[in-house]
């Protein structure tokens, strides 16, 4: 099993955001989490991400109880890396190019030469070629949507973990997305989990949870 | 380039772009530059002072002493330029209703005052008879109105009997010398009529060198040479040892107070990199999903107080340096009316002392990378997790 939960509950004081959460996602899955604003979605993919912690519960990230690298920094750095994660609490940062921004990963890891290629094809996807050398700032906020998956992506991760990744494009550019993520999973296998409330965008994955008041379904 | 590098101009350039972090960021840079600036001014003056001190001793005062009424070759000393018996005495003298104290001082030879004050040139020289020969200088002989072949009356001071008393002696000028670069007046007299200004006192051998920073191995060849002169030799550098030490003292004192204005002015880094870590949180939170480690993130935010801070060191240098030209070069400071020939020397005493500019540096560096790497280690080395944890 490559990423499962049993039991995973979290509660913020007296409030139960989720709760016992069961799931079991595969290599190459692709999930969609669907459910109405507040419903727990965003935390789910937190503790997933290996952002958050769970109250009470199991999670086993790619076999691994999730509390034991949480609880070692370089651990969870590795782990980290797996991960392409595409939501608000990883932002593009104002003071660089959006070139990059979208290269920040391979930076980090000390891997930019051999990331060119994957870089092009990224850009040229997502049709935002002609803005590497923008700053942030001057793009619109569906610009910004798109460089971010392409920042996820970069590093080809093995998982990808989208929160509302559609929710600042225009409906040809999300389903762009959306067949370039279909396109993804078949081709590369890359296992990819989303929250979204966009019919036309979960209808083309292939695993469809449907989270209300913390419970799964 | 490596990404913390980018990720260092990135933020630096943020804090002259943005409105919130710029005026920190030159309240720092300006503390910085006033600190180093104050410290390397100073202490150049002080050690200007120090130098020029020295320097007036040096071309005023034997360089070598010793107390002796016996002769003494000391003409096979390599490093001795010259050497000359002399006594010295003190006396007063009654001139148009017009008190003064005058210096005696005796030579071997008249010619030989040269050897004692080389700036002094001998003009004329007369010969006399049982009269107190003495040759007076050429700025006493004119504001006295004395010339060669006069005659002056001495008060000199008799310490003979158990009752002092004052001697009326009389002394005829027989030559007069170009010149002088003391503040007081000085006669000279023959070595052979001493015992008419000090009795049976002890004269003294004055010593030139020619470096005069050779003294105390000179000092120690001549008392291994003469042993009997142990305790009656004395350089320049031991007779002035408390001057040496009260300036030195003087320049220590000062230079730790002063440093205090650089320890006070990094403190304004270290509130600027709290400030700026707290800004931006969320982007570190982002460096650290994308598997930035937390050695990195110190790395950086530490490399960008440590920038705020060598901006203000390299200006606070620059203008330190032209100002210690300014000041060396030009006269401007006699603009600010300061007297300084109640210190004896000519010119406004400072010296570029690249020692002072290594040290203070140096401390001004490790100050500033204090400043930025504690609030970095304090802020980043924790719960970093924190900074992307954000629940909803």
């Amino acid at each position: 099993m490559f990423l499962e939960t049993n039991k995973l509950s979290k509660q913020y004081g007296s409030k139960t955001v989720l709760d016992e959460v069961r799931l079991k996602i595969h290599k190459g899955d692709f999930v969609s989490i669907v459910g109405p604003s507040g419903s727990g979605k965003t935390t789910l993919l937190n503790i997933l991400s290996l952002i958050s912690n769970q109250t009470s519960g199991d999670y086993w990230f790619l076999g691994r109880d999730n509390r034991t690298i949480l609880s070692n920094y370089n651990d969870l750095t590795n782990c980290r890396k797996e991960i392409g994660v595409m939501s608000n609490l990883s932002e593009l940062l104002p003071g660089l190019t959006i070139r990059d921004n979208i290269l920040l990963p391979a930076y980090i890891n000390n891997n930019s030469n051999s990331i060119e290629k994957n870089l092009q094809e990224l850009v040229r996807f997502t049709d935002i070629v002609d803005l590497q050398n923008e700053k942030p700032i001057s793009l619109s906020s569906g610009e910004r949507q798109r460089a971010l998956l392409c920042r996820a992506l970069i590093m080809n991760p093995k998982i990808l973990i989208a929160d509302e990744p559609t929710s600042n494009l225009d409906e040809r550019n999300a389903l762009n997305l959306i067949e370039y993520l279909v396109n993804l999973n078949d081709k590369n296998k890359t296992t990819i989990i989303m929250a979204t409330h966009d019919h036309k965008v979960y209808t083309k994955t292939k695993t469809i949870y449907e989270l209300n008041d913390g419970k799964l379904n | 380039m490596k990404y913390e590098n980018l990720l260092v101009l990135s933020y630096f350039k943020s804090l002259f772009s943005s409105k919130d972090n710029l005026v920190p960021a030159i309240i720092s840079i300006a503390a910085i530059t006033v600190s180093v600036f104050s410290l390397i001014v100073v202490l150049c003056v002080m050690k200007g002072f120090d130098v020029k001190v020295k320097q007036r001793i040096i071309e005023s005062f034997p360089h070598i002493v010793i107390r002796t009424n016996e002769d003494y070759d000391f003409s096979h000393f390599g490093k001795i330029k010259s050497f000359e018996k002399t006594f010295e005495a003190y006396s007063g003298i009654i001139l148009n209703e017009d008190f003064s104290v005058i210096q005696i001082k005796g030579v071997d030879d008249f010619n030989s005052i040269q050897k004692i004050s080389p700036k002094l040139n001998l003009k004329k020289l007369v010969q006399t008879k049982n009269q107190i020969p003495i040759i007076v200088e050429k700025s006493f002989s004119v504001r006295r109105n004395k010339f060669v072949g006069d005659k002056i009356e001495l008060l000199i001071p008799d310490f003979s009997n158990k009752k002092p008393k004052i001697r009326l002696t009389e002394a005829h000028i027989v030559g007069i010398s170009d010149g002088s670069d003391r503040n007081f007046i000085r006669l000279y007299t023959l070595n052979k009529n001493k015992e008419n200004f000090i009795g049976k006192n002890e004269s003294f051998i004055e010593i030139i060198l020619f470096n005069p920073f050779d003294s105390q191995i000179v000092l120690n060849q001549i008392v291994k040479e003469f042993k009997n002169l142990k305790h009656k030799v004395i350089d320049w550098q031991s007779s002035n040892f408390n001057l040496f030490n009260l300036m030195k003292l003087e320049r220590i004192s000062l230079g730790i107070f002063l440093s205090f204005l650089i320890i006070i002015s990094a403190t304004t880094i270290y509130s600027n990199m709290v400030s700026l870590i707290s800004q931006k949180k969320n982007e570190i939170g982002t460096l650290i999903l994308l598997g930035s480690k937390k050695s990195s993130l110190i790395k950086i935010f530490t490399c960008i107080g440590l920038l705020v801070g060598l901006a203000g060191i390299a200006i606070g240098t620059f203008f330190a340096t032209a100002t210690i030209l300014l000041l060396a070069q030009t006269n401007i400071i006699n603009s600010l009316s300061i007297d300084l020939s109640f210190y004896g020397i000519d010119g406004f005493p400072i010296v570029f002392s690249a020692t002072y500019y290594v040290y203070i540096i140096l401390f001004a560096v490790l100050t500033v990378m204090l400043s930025s790497f504690l609030p970095s280690y304090m802020l980043l080395s924790k719960n970093v997790e924190s900074l992307i944890k954000r629940d909803y």
